[in-house]
């Protein structure tokens, strides 16, 4: 699995320099020209970032080196194992970076006001990137780059469309159960939500990993 | 090393159906026109693909039973497949040095000098030839015990394919434990570097024999209408109407030779075997 991180850490380095220096500089527009807060370039960058580490299946794909690596001594398991790694460790890597950044201009603004809501609410971040990571990884794993484009578009349109009916139909609850719902998110406060959160993530990667195990085993190259 | 009995892989209308083995110290080539079979075979015997009938006996196990550790013993090349055209050859090392605890990382780079593959150069930018030294240079260099190399010399001009035909020479005289399996389009490649061939058409094994059998004691006879009428029949394998008479494929051309002093017997050549068994009509 180490010569796979390798191989990854390789193709990241390479064409990942771009996209790195393009997150940083429009995530940076994007704050200073809008009114977006510090939480914006986080978010922006880690998750990007982290779909970006479920493309490196397409560098794999590229040239059919997928059948290639299956004959070197790495088992179809360790393959789905080391995409799942991989993509955790960039997330937390590009985690750091882009909470570093967003620290400083937070501090420079003279906004931050509580060291522990700051770092707390951007750790959902970590939870939101790798729920995107679990999605994609199977689609990845299951369809050429693109139809997986396309599958990629459908799935998250899909979480969308969940998300908005289920707001819509919080709506249409009755006040007295959505004062009582509210009670109970105050009541959770920040660490019980971000809980749900670290719950929704590890429930996605399950299932995702899951998935990809089944889909590499398959798999016919 | 390598067993294949009764392999069946279906594709729509194609039917791969394969039987042959590699034994311990010898080089076995696999010859066949493109689309015969030869890399569906190779796939079927590395697990990379599921078999409708038949078993596969890859280091004496499954492929799919393969471990880490017996795919270390293993040295592959794919016809249309290599490392990721997005890295370069110098990325490739530590990869390596990562993957096979028995990888030679100084042979490698100096074999990588000697054949003037790139190291600081994307590899999807490498020509077919510097793609298929990188290819056979990266198997032969972390101790495998068996070989199996798809097509490893397309793309390669007679210069770079024999000095690559040597290194496989040279991997065979390390260690007479090793084995080769080698599939090529050009048979004079396979011609001068196999101990025995299979030769595959349409997805059947239609000849399998030792490759100096092959060369000594197969022939092309020429014979006219008149002459081939009174020919012994038994030892010919194929005929095809020529403009002349008939050319025969036979496994005996000594016999011939002995007895039709006034036909003319050439000697076997693997491309004329493969016509004619190809292109022939049996008898």
């Amino acid at each position: 699995m180490k010569g796979l991180m390798i191989k990854d850490a390789k193709l990241l380095k390479n064409q990942g320099k771009i996209l790195a220096v393009m997150l940083v500089v429009v995530a940076g527009i994007m704050y200073f020209a809008t009114d977006v807060n510090a939480s914006f370039i986080v978010g922006y960058i880690t998750i990007i970032f982290a779909m970006f580490t479920a493309t490196t299946i397409s560098y794999d794909e590229f040239d059919n080196c997928y059948l290639f690596l299956m004959t070197l001594p790495v088992t179809r398991k360790k393959y789905v194992n080391e995409k799942y790694l991989f993509a955790l460790i960039s997330i937390l890597i590009a985690w750091c970076v882009s909470m570093v950044l967003a620290t400083v201009v937070e501090l420079s603004g003279g906004d931050l006001l509580s060291w522990g809501e700051w770092i707390g609410g951007n750790l959902c971040i970590i939870f939101i990137a790798w729920v995107f990571v679990s999605v994609m990884l199977p689609l990845r794993l299951k369809f050429n780059a693109e139809k997986a484009r396309y599958a990629n578009l459908i799935a998250m349109g899909c979480i969308l469309a969940v998300v908005y009916i289920v707001y819509q139909m919080g709506k249409l609850l009755p006040a007295e159960a959505r004062s009582r719902m509210a009670a109970y998110i105050n009541e959770i406060g920040d660490t019980g939500i971000l809980l749900v959160f670290g719950v929704v993530a590890v429930a996605a990667g399950v299932i995702s990993y899951l998935c990809s195990r089944h889909i590499m085993t398959r798999k016919e190259f | 090393m390598l067993e294949i009995n009764s392999l069946v892989k279906k594709y729509g209308d194609f039917t791969l159906n394969c039987t042959m083995k590699v034994d311990k110290g010898r080089i076995t080539g696999l010859v066949g026109e493109n689309g015969a079979g030869k890399s569906t075979t190779f796939k079927a015997a590395l697990g990379l693909i599921s078999y409708d009938a038949g078993n596969v006996s890859l280091m004496g196990k499954a492929p799919a039973e393969l471990s880490e550790k017996d795919k270390e013993k293993i040295g592959v090349t794919l016809a249309e497949s290599g490392f990721s055209g997005y890295l370069k050859v110098k990325d490739v090392v530590p990869v390596m040095d990562a993957i096979y605890p028995e990888f030679d990382r100084s042979a490698f780079l100096e074999l990588c000098g000697k054949f003037g593959v790139p190291l600081d150069k994307y590899i999807k930018d490498f020509s077919t030839g510097m793609k298929a030294k990188l290819k056979v240079l990266a198997a032969i260099t972390h101790n495998a015990d068996l070989l199996i190399m798809d097509e490893p010399t397309t793309g390669l001009d007679v210069m770079a394919r024999e000095r690559i035909l040597n290194l496989f020479r040279e991997y065979m005289e390390e260690d007479e434990n090793r084995s080769i399996l080698i599939s090529s389009h050009i048979s004079s490649d396979l011609e001068g570097l196999c101990d025995d061939i299979y030769m595959i058409h349409n997805g059947q094994i239609i000849l399998h024999e030792d490759t100096d059998i092959l060369l000594n004691e197969y022939g092309l006879i020429k014979a006219d209408a008149s002459q081939y009428e009174k020919l012994e029949k038994e030892y010919i394998l194929s005929v095809r109407k020529e403009a002349f008479g008939y050319a025969c494929l036979t496994n005996q051309r000594q016999y011939y030779m002995e007895n039709y002093p006034d036909l003319v017997v050439e000697k076997g050549t693997l491309d004329e075997v493969i016509t004619m068994m190809i292109g022939g009509e049996k008898l």
